[in-house]
This record gives C-alpha cells, sequence and structure tokens, in this order.
C-alpha cells in the first residue's frame, strides 16, 4: 500500500469499499435467488469491478489481486461460459468476505499471513470453479456465417456496432474481449473485425494504454439501449456508434464519418464484416468517400445526406498505394430486417454530439457525501439556536413589544423548519442494514440445515442514522435466535402441515412518533411452560407465580435465562436477549416479546425517531418544568375542581367512558409547593395504552435539544433527559413509557383495563 | 534474422505486457523473428494488443514474423477478435488483418 495516503483518504476509501461491498453482497444473494437476472449479474460484476478499481488506486495489491480472479469468474459468468449455481454463490461470497478481510489488513497487520493463506486457497477453488465450469460457447468466428450476408431474410434485428475503446481502458480495469463476450449474451455476434490500425509498433506503444477497438454484426432483439447499455462503463471515454439495420451506404457513412476519417479502411471494414452494400440503392448513397477527404468535405457530405441531396465532391481521388483497397467481396445486399421499434436511429447532429452516458451524470451527482460529525455539529447549533430563539422569544413577551415579538416568532418558525431539515439530513432508510441480514439468514440457514427466506417490509422507514447503526448487533441476534430456536426443521414443518421454507419477517414503520421495529418467524412460537419452569428452576420467579403471557415472554430478557435444549455456535448460551434489552433501552426505546405457539413469535422494539431534539410539550409542576414528548401527547383537560388524588384513592378518572389511570406528577416526584388553583391532565399514549398526568399549568408546544443526563441520573426512573428553556432554566423531559409502567403500579385492579392487542395479529401478517 | 525463438510464458495480461514489451522489443531488436505462444493459457485485451503491436513492428519494417507454436487460449482469443488470420503457424505473418 502506499504511505502518502493520509488517513483521512484511507477512510473515505474503506467506507467507499464498505458500501462497494455491500452492494456486491446484495447482488450475489440476489444471485442466489431464483429471481436472479443478467442485471443482477452486472451489479455483482461492477461492485467487483469498482472494489478492484478502488483497491488498485490506494495500492492495495493484494485485494486488486485476490479481487481480479473474482472479477474474472463473475466475468466468465456474463459471458456464458460459467454456470451460476449455488456452489459457485457461496465461494463468491466466502471470497467477498476474504475481501473484507483484506481490507482489514490495514487495522489487524498480524492478519496477513492468515489472509494470505486463505486467498491462496480460495483463488484455488476459483480456479478448480473454472476449470470444472460449462464448456465455453462457441466464439463468435465459429458461429459466424462463412457468407459475408446471410442468404436468406431473418426476423431477428441486426446491428452494427462500432466501438474505439479510451486509452484508460485498460488501465481502468476493463477488457476489450469482456464487452464482446457480454454482446454475444446480449444477441448473436455475426461477424467481428478488429480496429487494429491504431495500434502503434512495440517502441511507440503504452502497453497498458488501449488503442483496440472492433467492429461487428449483430443479431439480437434487444433495443439500442440495451447494446449501448453493454459499453455503461466505459461510455464516458470510448466512442461507440449503434446502427440498426437495414445498412444503406448513406446511413453508415453518416453515421460513422464523424469518428472514422479513414473512409477506405471504414468502408473495408465494414465490408468484412458484411454490412456494406455492393450497390446503390437509394438516391441518398453515396460514392466512396476519398481517403484524403478534409473534414470540410465531410461535413459538406454530411449536409447533403442530411438535406436528401445527393452529394458531389470534388476531393481528389485516393492516390497513396499503400491504403488497401476494398475487397471485391460479393455483393451485400440491405438486410431486410425491422429496426426496432424502441431505437431512433435518425438524430439530428446536436443530438449526435451528445453521449447518453455523459447523460446519466446529473442523476449521478444528486448525492453529497458529508462526513457524520459535520452533520453533528450542524445539529448542535441548530439546538444552540433554537434556545437562543426561545430565549428572544421571552424577552419579547416581558417586554411587550409588537415589532419584537413579530420577528421573535418568524425567527421561531424559521429555526423550527431549519431544525427538521438538518435533523431529516442524518435519517437514512433501514432498508439497507435490514439487507445485510439476508446473508445472515443465508448463512445461518445452511449451517442449521433449513431453509429460511428473509421477507423486508418497510425498508423505507427513516431512523436516525446512529441508532440504525446501534441497532445492527441487537437485530443481527433477534435474527439468529429465530432462525435457530424460532423455525422449526424442515421435517417438523412439513409434519405440521407448514411450508418447508420457513419466514424470518423484519418489518418497520413510524407509529405515534415512534420508530417501530418488528422481528417475526413463522415458527413454533415460545413454549410458555418450559419457560416457567426455567424460571423457577433458576429461582428468577416464585414457584407459585401466576405470570400472564407476556410476562412469561418477557422473562426471556433476563440475564442468564436460556431454555435452548441445546447450545450451538449461533445462540442459545443464555447470553444476548438481555443484552438486546439493554442496548435498545439505553437508545430511549423499550422492546417486547410476543408469541403464539405453532403460529411464531415477534420481537417488537419501539424507538424514538431521534436523540437530538424533539417536539415537546411544556408542562410546570409545583414550580418545575417538564417536556413530553409531543408524539405523545393526545389532548389536554382543564381539571377546575380536581384535587390532587389523595395517595389512597383510586388513580383513575373517566374520560368519555373510558377509565384512564391518572398519575399526580406532583406526588409521583415527591415535589411540595402550593397546590395550584386549578389542574390541568395531559392524556398521553405509549402504544396502545394511555395515562392522564395531572400537572399544575400548561405552557404549550416547546421545541426541545434533548441534554442527557448525568451518570448520576442513571437510576431515575420516568426521566429519559433534560433541556434548557429560553430562560436558561432547566427542564425534564419525561419517560412515558415508564410513567405508564408507574401508572400500571399505582392503577387499582378494580378499574377496567386497558385492552393491548396482540401485534401479531396486525403487523405480522 | 537469427534462429532463436522466444517463448511467451504462461499469462500475457495487462499486468505483465509492460515487462513483456520490453522483452520482445530486445528480443526483435537482436533479430528474433520466431514467437512461440504455445505456452498461453491466459490472455486478456492487454496481451492481443502487444502481440499486434509486434506484428506491425515487423510489419513496419518490411519483415515477417511467425509463432513457433500457437496455444488454444490464443486460437480461441484471436477467434473472438476476428484475428484468425493470426493464428496459423510457421507461416509469415507481415501485417495485422485489418
Amino acid at each position: 500500500m502506499s504511505d502518502d495516503i493520509s488517513d483521512s483518504t484511507l477512510d473515505m476509501f474503506l467506507e467507499e469499499a464498505g458500501l462497494m461491498l455491500t452492494d456486491f453482497e446484495q447482488a450475489l444473494l440476489a444471485m442466489a435467488s431464483a429471481s436472479s437476472d443478467i442485471e443482477t449479474l452486472n451489479s455483482a460484476f461492477r461492485a467487483a469491478h469498482n472494489i478492484k478499481g478502488t483497491a488498485g488506486m490506494f495500492g492495495f495489491d493484494r485485494v486488486v489481486e485476490f479481487t481480479h480472479e473474482v472479477e474474472a469468474l463473475l466475468d466468465r459468468m456474463r459471458a456464458g461460459s460459467q454456470d451460476i449455481n449455488e456452489t459457485a454463490v457461496e465461494l463468491l461470497l466466502q471470497c467477498l468476505d476474504q475481501i473484507q478481510r483484506l481490507l482489514g489488513e490495514l487495522s489487524e497487520p498480524e492478519q496477513m499471513a492468515p489472509n494470505a493463506e486463505r486467498s491462496r486457497h480460495l483463488m484455488q477453488q476459483l480456479a478448480a470453479l473454472k476449470k470444472g465450469g460449462s464448456a465455453p460457447p462457441p466464439v463468435a468466428a465459429e458461429k459466424a456465417s462463412p457468407t459475408v450476408m446471410p442468404t436468406a431474410p431473418t426476423q431477428v434485428p441486426e446491428w452494427l456496432i462500432w466501438v474505439r475503446f479510451g486509452t484508460d481502458t485498460l488501465r481502468d480495469g476493463y477488457d476489450p474481449l469482456s464487452f464482446l463476450r457480454y454482446l454475444d449474451q446480449v444477441g448473436t455476434i455475426q461477424q467481428v473485425a478488429p480496429l487494429t490500425d491504431h495500434i502503434p509498433t512495440l517502441v511507440e506503444l503504452d502497453a497498458q494504454g488501449c488503442q483496440m477497438g472492433f467492429a461487428l454484426r449483430l443479431q439480437s432483439t434487444a433495443s439500442a439501449k440495451t447494446i449501448r447499455d453493454a459499453f455503461a462503463f466505459v461510455a464516458d471515454s470510448c466512442t461507440l456508434k449503434v446502427v440498426p439495420a437495414p445498412f444503406s451506404v448513406a446511413t453508415l457513412q453518416a453515421e460513422l464519418q464523424s469518428i472514422e476519417k479513414d473512409s477506405p479502411r471504414v468502408e473495408h471494414v465494414l465490408r468484412e464484416i458484411g454490412v456494406w452494400p455492393s450497390a446503390p440503392n437509394s438516391r441518398t448513397d453515396l460514392p466512396p468517400i476519398p481517403h484524403n477527404a478534409t473534414e470540410d468535405d465531410l461535413e459538406s457530405l454530411f449536409n447533403s445526406i442530411q438535406q436528401g441531396q445527393t452529394p458531389t465532391t470534388s476531393v481528389a481521388p485516393p492516390s497513396n498505394p499503400s491504403v488497401p483497397q476494398p475487397k471485391q467481396t460479393p455483393a451485400a445486399p440491405v438486410i431486410p430486417a425491422t429496426p426496432p421499434a424502441a431505437a431512433d436511429h435518425t438524430p439530428t447532429k446536436a443530438q449526435r454530439k451528445k453521449p447518453a452516458a455523459r447523460e446519466k451524470k446529473p442523476e449521478e451527482s444528486r448525492y453529497i457525501r458529508v462526513p457524520a460529525d459535520k452533520l453533528d455539529d450542524l445539529i448542535s447549533q441548530i439546538g444552540e439556536l433554537v434556545i437562543a430563539v426561545s430565549s428572544a422569544q421571552i424577552v419579547a413577551e416581558r417586554h411587550n413589544i409588537p415589532e419584537f415579538s413579530e420577528i421573535a416568532q418568524r425567527l421561531d418558525k424559521l429555526v423550527e423548519g431549519a431544525r427538521d431539515h438538518s435533523l431529516r439530513l442524518r435519517m437514512v432508510p433501514v432498508g439497507e442494514t435490514f439487507s445485510r441480514f439476508k446473508r445472515i439468514v443465508f448463512d445461518v440457514s445452511r449451517t442449521l440445515g433449513k431453509e429460511a427466506e428473509l421477507i423486508i417490509t418497510g425498508g423505507d422507514t427513516e431512523l436516525d442514522k446512529s441508532m440504525v447503526e446501534q441497532l445492527i448487533d441487537p437485530l443481527t441476534h433477534l435474527v439468529r435466535n429465530a432462525l435457530d430456536h424460532g423455525l422449526e426443521a424442515k421435517e417438523e414443518r412439513l409434519a405440521q402441515g407448514k411450508h418447508p421454507c420457513g419466514q424470518i419477517r423484519l418489518n418497520a414503520y413510524h407509529d405515534a412518533g415512534a420508530f417501530v421495529i418488528e422481528v417475526s418467524d413463522d415458527g413454533r412460537g415460545l413454549a410458555r411452560e418450559r419457560i416457567l419452569s426455567k424460571a423457577i428452576e433458576r429461582k428468577l420467579i416464585p414457584a407459585d407465580s401466576k405470570l400472564a403471557d407476556e410476562q412469561v415472554w418477557n422473562l426471556v430478557f433476563l440475564p442468564g435465562f436460556s431454555t435452548a435444549e441445546q447450545v450451538t455456535d449461533l445462540s442459545g448460551r443464555g447470553v444476548g436477549m438481555d443484552v438486546v434489552k439493554r442496548n435498545i433501552e439505553a437508545l430511549r426505546g423499550e422492546v417486547n416479546l410476543f408469541s403464539e405457539p405453532g403460529a411464531g413469535s415477534m420481537v417488537q422494539i419501539r424507538l424514538p425517531l431521534t436523540l437530538a431534539i424533539i417536539d415537546g410539550f411544556l408542562v410546570e409542576v409545583a414550580g418545575s418544568h417538564f417536556v413530553l414528548p409531543l408524539d405523545g401527547v393526545e389532548e389536554c383537560i382543564a381539571m377546575p375542581d380536581l384535587a390532587c388524588p389523595h395517595p389512597n384513592a383510586a388513580n383513575y378518572f373517566e374520560l368519555r367512558n373510558t377509565v384512564i389511570p391518572l398519575l399526580c406528577l406532583r406526588r409521583h416526584f415527591r415535589l411540595n409547593a402550593a397546590p395550584p388553583r386549578r389542574y390541568s391532565v395531559v392524556i398521553v399514549r405509549h402504544g396502545s395504552q394511555r395515562v392522564g398526568l395531572l400537572v399544575d399549568r400548561l405552557h404549550g408546544e416547546h421545541q426541545t435539544v434533548i441534554k442527557p443526563l448525568g451518570r448520576l441520573f442513571n437510576r431515575v426512573r420516568s426521566i429519559s433527559g433534560s433541556t434548557i428553556l429560553g430562560s436558561g432554566s432547566v427542564a425534564l423531559i419525561l419517560d412515558i413509557a415508564a410513567l405508564l409502567a408507574d401508572a400500571s403500579t399505582l392503577h387499582t385492579p378494580t378499574a377496567p383495563s386497558i385492552s393491548q392487542s396482540n401485534p401479531l395479529s396486525s403487523h405480522a401478517e | 534474422m537469427n534462429d532463436h525463438t522466444f517463448t511467451l510464458e504462461e499469462e500475457l495480461t495487462l499486468y505483465q505486457v509492460a515487462q513483456v514489451q520490453k522483452d520482445l522489443l530486445q528480443a526483435f531488436e537482436q533479430g528474433c523473428r520466431r514467437f512461440n505462444l504455445g505456452h498461453i493459457n491466459t490472455l486478456d485485451g492487454a496481451g492481443v494488443q502487444l502481440l499486434l503491436a509486434l506484428v506491425k513492428t515487423a510489419s513496419a519494417q518490411e519483415e515477417a514474423i511467425e509463432w513457433t507454436e500457437v496455444s488454444a487460449e490464443t486460437r480461441h482469443v484471436f477467434a473472438e477478435l476476428g484475428l484468425e488470420p493470426l493464428t496459423h503457424t510457421d507461416i509469415p505473418i507481415t501485417r495485422t488483418p485489418t
């Protein structure tokens, strides 16, 4: 590796390579599925090629050397000379892991030796696969008709493809032969001729520069776009013409004169591949262009063609005897094939000057990659701005200056917009993260000898990127657990009348200001009695416990709890579920488990959308300020006649014929101050549960910049963070889930319970 | 011209062409006109281009070269590119096919 690469550049490369490997993995996994198509294979090839090319730029020779072999195998697959089967895909996935290891050598140089051995072993396997692959397809020349043109008319459209590759094509890792082989998959190459005239002698040759090209006649039902797309990787650097039949002299000259100046040579090549008509067949057919024609002559000729005139030329006839003369080949009739409808081959001159590949650039450059630190700084600044604007509003109200109030309000709106936009910058769809579990399901199901598929829904649902990253480990554990313990073996499933292939589902959606992820399976479900007996055996619960299903399921989140009959490499060691719960709670989230015997289980994770700024609802209790997440606030009710309920009184009230638990925050936080003239109740909701919070005063909506609490407050329940108000005072952010749990414990048994629907029935479909 | 035969090694790809170019040039300048392509088992576009440059070099000096052996892989690749005239052995080659 080059020593002069800066750390930041290297970090950028490694991050880029990580994304490329993700693309590669997704393409390989798609190749393993029945719905795989040529585009999937192209994606895999493109990803491998990009990894190799980028690694080469940074001097990762070991990565380049290894990935080259992988790319070669994919290229053979593209050319049809290598079968795409499960063995090949599994080997390619192993190779992908190896590329990842090779990239990791930078941070773990001690891994170089074992990695080299692994590389050697895998390269041997690649070579063995290559040898054992299906027979290469007959080469173009073997398939080509010995006659220059087919004698019978054919219904399959024909195309002339004329391409000269850019100088850097080889150095960029592209082999002209690959394009030829790929075209033979798009259609059938009838005849090919190399364009060798730009290749110099050995002395002048830039051996790693490309001076080659080729012309070929292709029979294909593909559209012009598909054929052009075959050259998409080199579109910016190559000169390409795709001309549909019928081939007339006028068409050919009009198409090629802009890129080829040596007209006799062009004619010679076209005759070789059988697309040069023998006799004029229309009023626009032209005499051969003299080899010494100038650009002006050609321009004039072109204009004549455009205007439908028969051009004349005053250019002197060829006098150079060294110029090869056209062969007197048999007459080449115009192919009576119908040009494909998709191709419009009468472009204007301006259109021809605008290569299709370049038109893609604006689409590609719509995204800018920005380091996460910069976004964090921006959001932090916006947070300070929110507080400053809040201060300005207080000052405006205090001094009662209408103009100032108006400006402060406008500022508040603008800052709110800026806040929303900046927070959105950090939001990423979870689909990309979900996709990586396809590999886990692929690998683990094979290890366990089970059939399983991963179904992803709600991949577009967005979540703060920092949270997405912290979700990977818990989700990995949950998916592995579902595969290992949730899904039954194939035989067991068949015996139960289930499909032999089990399903693991990952589902994401937004609900009441929360982000919800569900990991479910259609396996055997949790065994209630086994969980209970295990919990009693381990003295986690008293032997005479009477627990509801939900409470039983949640026992599995206790540290050290495991009912697995057999400890496997994957799970069942009794560690993990408690860590999952701890990780989720560290994100201010909660985790719940639902199960139905024989139907499957589901782990539901609820998380706040962001960790930075939220829309809050500010309330006051005994002179202290509290913020409730606005998304959880349903309504507010003034209750002038209600005193703070006595500790022994029923902690509930009736609202529109519904009994709702009531929690007096004054008592809950043991705040002593003179009671207000009247109380207000804020109805908050978490999932399907509701509780009324009794407060002294409502201040209304408040943009809340979340400040974490110190470690000292780690054990304080019901409070998830703090914020600074415009006045400079501190407000505590209430944790609605914890408050609900507290309200439940205060809830008298006589009060009607609020039913909790089983999410298995609503989301696991 | 000398009787020496220059034998190309198993791989003739982008990774070898720079070195092989020097070796071929040196051999050619020393009068070598016979080249053995029989050992080549991996040949890519860069390798083909190098061989065509060799033919061009001979052609520019109005010399003929010949292959003593041509491997199956070389024949296959040449045929793919429409370079069948270059697959014959022991026949003087004086110019590139196109």
